[in-house]
């Protein structure tokens, strides 16, 4: 296979899909787990949250 | 500044109503409230516009109660709002545990997220006079639904912009390094900063703009200026500093897990796709491993400098 171009530039070369596999983080990536600076619920003052509190925003 | 404006109405005898204009990247939103005497987090007070006509209109009302939805449920966060479908719209209910399984609060909004109503039972909210409308997350949820259907996205973020008129976005994890990057960014002369955790990424005339948003991080950086993206960084914590070009569909993938989409509505992650596919084509991207010191300024300033 010719990697020449009729107008004499040439070509990049052929370069198969590659699947990549990436990591989602739901607990960041859903909005309304815990923000540092803002509480759930109205005028709670204290973390409801079930589960241990981490805050997002690193 | 419209933070609070009480305008009367033409018939002096109704309520009077409350009314307030922010801009976040790049969209108007305007909140709309009769009997209700609303709070706005200061966070928000710099995106305050003048009182107009905004892209999306949301009208805040007290009720008595608020059953479960019965509808078809979309999405669950596992957090404070669960999803359904209703006809031509979606509810979003909020609840907590302190309160019950009941919603006390719902966002009802149509399909392309322009008109919504947000119902708070009263019982609910015993301070009245200082109701916390833009409650977290509920203006995020709207702002990056309407994004979503192509208009641009939120991602994971610290924007950093100089009078050079070079502007970074540096994406990452919690814990990437998002707020130490900014705070070392914060005494370079000149430097302004957008957001430590939150950027809205929008394209106007062929270029694409990086926004502050309301929704900062632990640095409390929240400007509602925007700047042209020169190039786009993925943090992540190094033995040394370097920077390394990613190839045009890693940069796209990894951008994905970094931003806040809408998982329910397959239609808009096609469309966050496309629009980062374009995003990645027409900005650089680098993956950058850093010190948590001043060498990574350094480093990235040199790599800006021209050659």
């Amino acid at each position: 296979m010719k990697n020449e171009r009729e107008d004499g530039k040439s070509k990049k070369p052929y370069q198969p899909p590659v699947c990549e596999t990436i990591s989602l983080r739901p607990e960041e990536a859903v909005l309304g787990n815990c923000k540092s600076m803002f509480v759930s619920g109205p005028s709670l003052s204290v973390c409801t949250a079930s589960t241990g509190c981490s805050s997002i925003g690193s | 500044m419209m933070i609070s404006e009480q305008t009367q109405t033409e018939n002096q005898s109704q309520a009077a109503k409350w009314r307030c204009c922010l801009q976040i990247g790049d969209l108007t939103l305007g909140f709309t409230a009769a009997e209700m005497n609303v709070h706005l987090d200061p966070d928000h007070q710099s995106f305050a516009i003048p009182a107009q006509n905004c892209e999306i209109e949301i009208d805040l009302e007290w009720v008595d109660s608020l059953l479960p939805a019965d509808s078809k449920k979309l999405f669950d966060s596992g957090a404070v709002w669960t999803l359904y479908e209703d006809g031509e719209h979606y509810v979003f209910d909020f609840t907590t545990r302190v309160l019950g399984p009941r919603p006390y609060k719902r966002l009802l909004i149509d399909r392309d997220f322009t008109r919504a109503r947000v119902l708070f039972v009263r019982d609910c909210f015993p301070d009245k006079a200082n109701v916390r409308a833009l409650e977290y997350p509920l203006d995020e949820l709207i702002v990056t639904n309407r994004l979503a259907r192509g208009r641009g996205v939120e991602v994971h973020g610290c924007g950093i912009t100089d009078d050079a008129c070079s502007s970074s976005l540096f994406v990452g994890h919690s814990g990437a390094g998002k707020s130490t990057t900014t705070r070392l960014w914060q005494s370079v002369p000149g430097v302004r900063i957008l957001s430590d955790d939150r950027i809205i990424v929008r394209k106007r005339d062929d270029r694409f703009f990086m926004h502050g948003t309301p929704w900062h991080g632990d640095a409390g950086f929240a400007s509602p200026r925007e700047a042209p993206i020169n190039q786009i960084f993925i943090l992540e914590h190094g033995e040394r500093n370097d920077v390394v070009a990613m190839p045009q569909a890693a940069a796209a993938a990894e951008l994905f897990a970094r931003c806040f989409l809408p998982f329910h509505d397959p239609q808009a992650l096609t469309a966050t796709l496309a629009y980062l596919d374009d995003l990645t084509r027409t900005v650089a991207c680098y993956k950058f491993q850093f010190l948590p010191n001043h060498s990574a300024v350094e480093k990235i300033l040199e790599f800006q400098r021209p050659r």
